[in-house]
């Protein structure tokens, strides 16, 4: 990508991205803040800690100790354990069959239908399905178990993988595969040592994006399970109390689980950019 | 799309067959339930069975339910506003951030943080942010001299707070989605343009967007669908009010359904709702693949 | 040998007597639970209760105790279907009375009236006569009852008790309030009086009154204050004709108190359609209006400055409901044109039942009975166990004052804090919260038209009008002879 910068265009673009990292940070910024103040402070508009107002370890003291840290750092494990384990799972059942749909000519029914048919699954509103998705874990006997909600989110977000694959593989330039099977790869073959490590940085994408979705989800959740498996949307929920809203607990806790996805994102982000560099797409 | 190759039959089912099969094991029981619920009326708190009532709850969504039609103004709007702005939003940004710019990692990972959050937390984090005696928008609104604003209390104005709030929200999943797909695009192409001298803005419109079109297409789909489902940020900012300003169809069906409890006309509601999600997605694609 | 034997004899004997006892006793005996599990589904701060209790239990008992703690917006749902399913997963369930006629009308939950016969039940004499109503359903008691709950008047001693401005007051209107203010026509006024300046020199201005007005934050038991006082009299209440079960919300008592409400609006701070729970009780007590109606947390968050930013410490008084000039009698259709004041159990306070598919309903019930005793409860309602959501139902409650103290009161505003809510509780004639199944569905409707009368976009007539249109077609969906007799039973009338 060499080319002369247009002077114009980067000024514009450097204004653009001050004021959109302006824009995107400061209610993080402010969730911070109140996650360091006492709860007797929540409302005050002092935003230097130390010089305009005392941090307290209120916030922390109260979601990290005692019964209900323990509900925390299970909510944060449950949370980790579910969205990883079920994206990894969408994204083996989703690249197979987002591949197939790109690739491949289906005789009885149309690609397209397929695909819509399958896109129609995350349409249905999640009332309609919560409580017939109870009644299968209550038969499979899975009420409040980790698996239960991974089942459930896997139905949330395989559609999602299946859409942006097809895409994905679509890109591709077709005549690398060709030339593998023309030198004796099976189909089989072609997919797993040409085309995925091609798509790598689109997979990384989806998986990112099912992991934050499933991360986030909280309908399923919420009716699937007791108490061993309740994830961090629900507990973040259970903030808002008859009493009213602590906004140094939500704020405390929103930023516990805004961590491992970001972490993530952010380790992930440097592999994006190596995808790039793979070098077959640039030839 | 592919030429006709030599690819068995067994290989092709093989690698549709998960997901069609899981989708299928695990969306059968729940559509014929809430299919059938739906020619029901069954108030299920009070213990009473289903009794058979035929199109009757159709017919009341249709000609007698204004609460539903209320709800279906405000979230059309809602989809269209959000997804555009989202998309336009999410281009610029991914564009930008193709160059080679300065920090862009950092910019990258920032630009991420909204969509990471749990949504239930962003929607407790803004009605922090918005409250209108302590909230510091309007407090700093007010040191520059603007008086209080009633954004969550002017029926008029209070859509449109929200709707900030969901690009501030999912700006980043057009973004992401835009950014790979970038990254796929062959850069000879825009060597090529450079050589023919065109302009930043020809490039990007008569080769980077007609090649995006198609990614374009699904992200639009995937985030429509998604924000017709909008749920969490009225349940945590505005339950729906001021008056039924801003209800959507999925709070509305989610009153319906685990609020009173009304299991048969919940359930019609969520067929009528996938119907317009259904309609609504065939027009984008058909639509937008046409221009192309 | 003898003598073993008879260490033995004393030992059985021992044996049989604490074990015949505790068949008889509510009280839990040691180890009578081992390998039991009790399984509490309950929301956040209720939860704090079974947490403070749950560790000595346990100990006593040899049971466990697992707590289900969801957030208080799916706890219907929750409940719910776990009821329609028949799953069964939680033995004792913590919810708030208002749903009386889906969970108790639904048989969801078992009568207790075995129970209390034959194991007793810790001093039932010391329960509020109108608590003692919230828990029963068709004259068996359905629940434990654990929180007393109603709306009261909250205002601000150092606006309405100054002088200098009741002399202001006098010449502007030409007549005196009352203290506490008595109607809601004399609360117009001084509404009015107190909106747009600064009358606690802090220099903001304040305005005069505030009240829940989000939608969806049960902004109707607002509402319901004011209809209670026009549509309603002592004793009776003012929803459905017990006769016919037509809706009353359209009769022109209703439609006043929409009214009045509505007046209201403009004396009420800038932001008040946002205020829920949380945003009215951080408004109230960071001292920006005269006025608040609230049920008995206000009165918790005021004595705490450094963990909820109290700025109005001993500077609120309290008072019942205030009641109205007039009042209209739907069974005569003719407005009273006499001063009328109603006690209204808004919400009804929380309450504890045993779900008829528990399997271990004697451990559920010994454990309620066990934390709800009068000697623990008080615990539990004073501050002593922090914010707990619980607020006082006993008579001791009323008289154990040091325990008060002890939870951060000071004593003249908690003796005038208990003089109130127990003068409320204790009233026979207190009107109950609607009971019947669909209550939620029905509240629901009115808190919805409500909101259309607060943001201006429709008129007090036309809302209740709607409002009677939708009651009209919720009770025949839910099938109008049943509810015309479950309203009756949750009044206390005999069938039709």
């Amino acid at each position: 990508m060499k080319r002369k910068s247009i002077s114009g265009f980067f000024v514009f673009a450097w204004i653009f991205l001050a004021l959109f990292t302006l824009w995107t940070l400061f209610p993080f910024f402010w969730g911070a803040i109140t996650a360091i103040k006492s709860p007797g402070e929540q409302y005050s508009t002092a935003f230097l800690p130390y010089l305009q107002f005392k941090p307290s370890s209120y916030a922390w003291q109260v979601v990290l100790g005692q019964a209900e840290g323990e509900r925390t750092k299970q909510g944060l494990r449950n949370s980790i354990l579910v969205s990883s384990v079920s994206s990894l799972l969408v994204l083996f059942m989703g690249a197979l069959g987002g591949y197939s749909l790109a690739r491949f000519r289906f005789s009885r029914w149309k690609n397209r239908d397929i695909a819509v048919w399958i896109l129609s699954n995350r349409m249905f509103p999640p009332i309609a399905v919560a409580i017939p998705f109870f009644l299968i874990m209550r038969t499979l006997r899975l009420l409040d178990t980790l698996p239960a909600i991974i089942m459930a989110h896997i139905v949330y977000n395989l559609p999602l993988a299946v859409w942006l694959m097809i895409d994905f593989f679509r890109e591709l330039p077709e005549e690398v595969e060709e030339a593998a099977l023309i030198d004796g790869c099976s189909t089989v073959q072609a997919f797993w040592r040409i085309s995925l490590p091609l798509a790598l940085p689109g997979i990384v994408a989806v998986y990112i994006l099912c992991f934050v979705f499933s991360w986030n989800e909280f309908l399923f959740v919420v009716t699937l399970s007791y108490r061993k498996t309740m994830t961090m949307p629900v507990i973040i929920a259970g903030a808002l109390t008859v009493r009213g809203l602590d906004f140094w607990k939500v704020s405390a806790l929103s930023l516990l689980a805004i961590t491992p996805p970001v972490i993530l994102a952010a380790l992930t982000s440097r592999y994006l950019i190596r995808g790039l560099t793979l070098g077959a797409v640039k030839e | 799309m592919g030429k006709a190759q030599p690819i068995g039959k067994g290989v092709k089912i093989g690698f549709l067959a998960p997901s069609l099969l899981y989708l299928m094991a695990m969306g059968i029981f729940p559509l014929v339930w809430s299919l059938s619920l739906s020619f029901h009326r069954w108030k299920a708190a009070t213990a009473s069975s289903p009794i058979f009532v035929g199109l009757k709850n159709f017919y009341t969504i249709f000609f007698a339910d204004p609460r539903f039609w209320n709800s279906f103004r405000f979230t059309v709007i809602y989809v269209f506003i959000v997804v555009v702005s989202e998309l336009s939003l999410g281009l610029l940004l991914a564009y930008i951030l193709n160059e080679k710019i300065r920090f862009r990692n950092f910019f990258r990972v920032v630009f991420l943080f909204p969509m990471a959050a749990p949504p239930i937390g962003i929607a407790f984090m803004w009605r922090m942010l918005l409250n209108p005696d302590a909230g510091i928008v309007g407090k700093i609104m007010g040191s520059m001299g603007i008086n209080f604003v009633r954004w969550l209390t002017d029926a008029k104005l209070t859509p449109f707070v929200l709707m900030v709030v969901d690009i501030w929200e999912w700006t980043p999943f057009m973004f992401l989605g835009l950014l790979a797909a970038f990254q796929t695009l062959p850069v000879e192409l825009y060597d090529a343009a450079q050589v023919d001298g065109a302009s930043r803005f020809q490039a990007f419109r008569f080769i980077t967007f007609p090649l995006l079109l198609p990614i374009i297409v699904t992200l639009v789909l995937l985030r429509a669908i998604d924000a017709f489902k909008l749920f969490e940020l009225v349940f945590g900012i505005t339950g729906g009010g001021p008056g039924t300003s801003t209800e959507s169809l999925s709070y509305y069906t989610y009153t319906v359904g685990f609020q009173y409890f009304d299991l048969g006309y919940a359930c019609s509601l969520s067929w009528v709702f996938l119907g317009i999600v259904l309609f609504v997605s065939q027009f984008l694609l058909r639509r937008l693949r046409k221009e192309v | 040998m003898r003598r073993f034997f008879w260490i033995l004899m004393i030992v059985l004997v021992l044996f049989s007597v604490t074990s015949s006892a505790a068949e008889k006793t509510w009280e839990s005996q040691q180890g009578e639970f081992t390998g039991n599990t009790v399984t509490v589904l309950i929301t956040d701060p209720h939860s704090a209760v079974v947490e403070a209790w749950k560790p000595e239990w346990e100990v006593l008992t040899g049971a466990k105790v697992e707590m289900v703690v969801v957030p208080y917006a799916s706890l219907y749902d929750k409940m719910i279907t776990d009821f329609i399913t028949g799953t069964g997963a939680y033995d004792l369930i913590c919810w708030p009375s208002t749903w009386a006629g889906d969970v108790m009308g639904g048989g969801w939950v078992i009568a207790l009236d075995d129970m209390i016969k034959e194991y007793g039940y810790p001093n039932w004499d010391d329960v509020t006569p109108a608590i003692k109503t919230v828990v029963s359903w068709a004259n068996k008691i359905y629940a434990l009852p654990y929180d007393g709950d109603c709306h009261m008047l909250y205002y601000r001693k150092d606006a309405l008790e100054n002088p200098e401005y009741m002399a202001k007051f006098k010449e502007k209107y030409g007549y005196e309030y009352s203290i506490p203010p008595k109607s809601w026509e004399e609360i117009r006024d001084i509404a009015e009086f107190f909106t747009g300046w600064d009358w606690d020199n802090d220099g903001e201005n304040e305005y005069g009154i505030a009240f829940i007005a989000q939608r969806k934050t049960q902004a109707m038991w607002s509402y319901l204050d004011f209809a209670m006082q026009y549509a309603a009299q002592p004793g009776v209440a003012p929803f459905f004709d017990p006769e016919t079960m037509k809706p009353l919300v359209n009769n022109p008592g209703w439609v006043k108190a929409m009214e009045m409400i509505q007046t209201m609006t403009q004396f009420a701070p800038p932001g008040l359609l946002s205020y829920g729970y949380s945003e009215l009780r951080q408004a109230f007590v960071s001292g920006n209006s005269a006025i608040a109606l609230d049920w008995g947390d206000i009165g918790i968050l005021e004595q705490s400055p450094e963990k909820y930013g109290s700025k109005v410490k001993g500077l609120l008084g309290y008072g019942p409901l205030p009641g109205a000039n007039k009042t209209y009698d739907f069974k005569k259709k003719q407005w009273i044109e006499a001063y009328n004041r109603v006690n209204f159990l808004n919400f009804g306070g929380w309450v504890f039942s045993i779900s008829k598919f528990s399997k271990n309903q004697l451990a559920a019930y010994k454990f309620a009975t066990y934390f709800t005793a009068p000697e623990r409860s008080i615990l539990d309602v004073c501050g002593i166990h922090g914010y707990t959501g619980a607020n006082p139902w006993r008579f001791s409650h009323f008289e154990n004052i040091d325990k008060w103290i002890e939870g951060g009161w000071g004593k003249e505003s908690v003796t005038k804090y208990l003089q109130t809510i127990q003068a409320i509780l204790s009233d026979p004639k207190a009107v109950t919260d609607l009971r019947i199944p669909g209550a939620a569905e029905y509240y629901d409707y009115l808190d919805l038209h409500l909101a259309q009368v607060l943001s201006g976009s429709a008129t007090p007539e036309d809302a209740c009008n709607n409002i009677y249109r939708e009651w009209v077609r919720i009770t025949e969906t839910q099938g109008k002879e049943k509810q015309l007799n479950l309203y009756r039973e949750s009044l206390g009338l005999p069938p039709k």
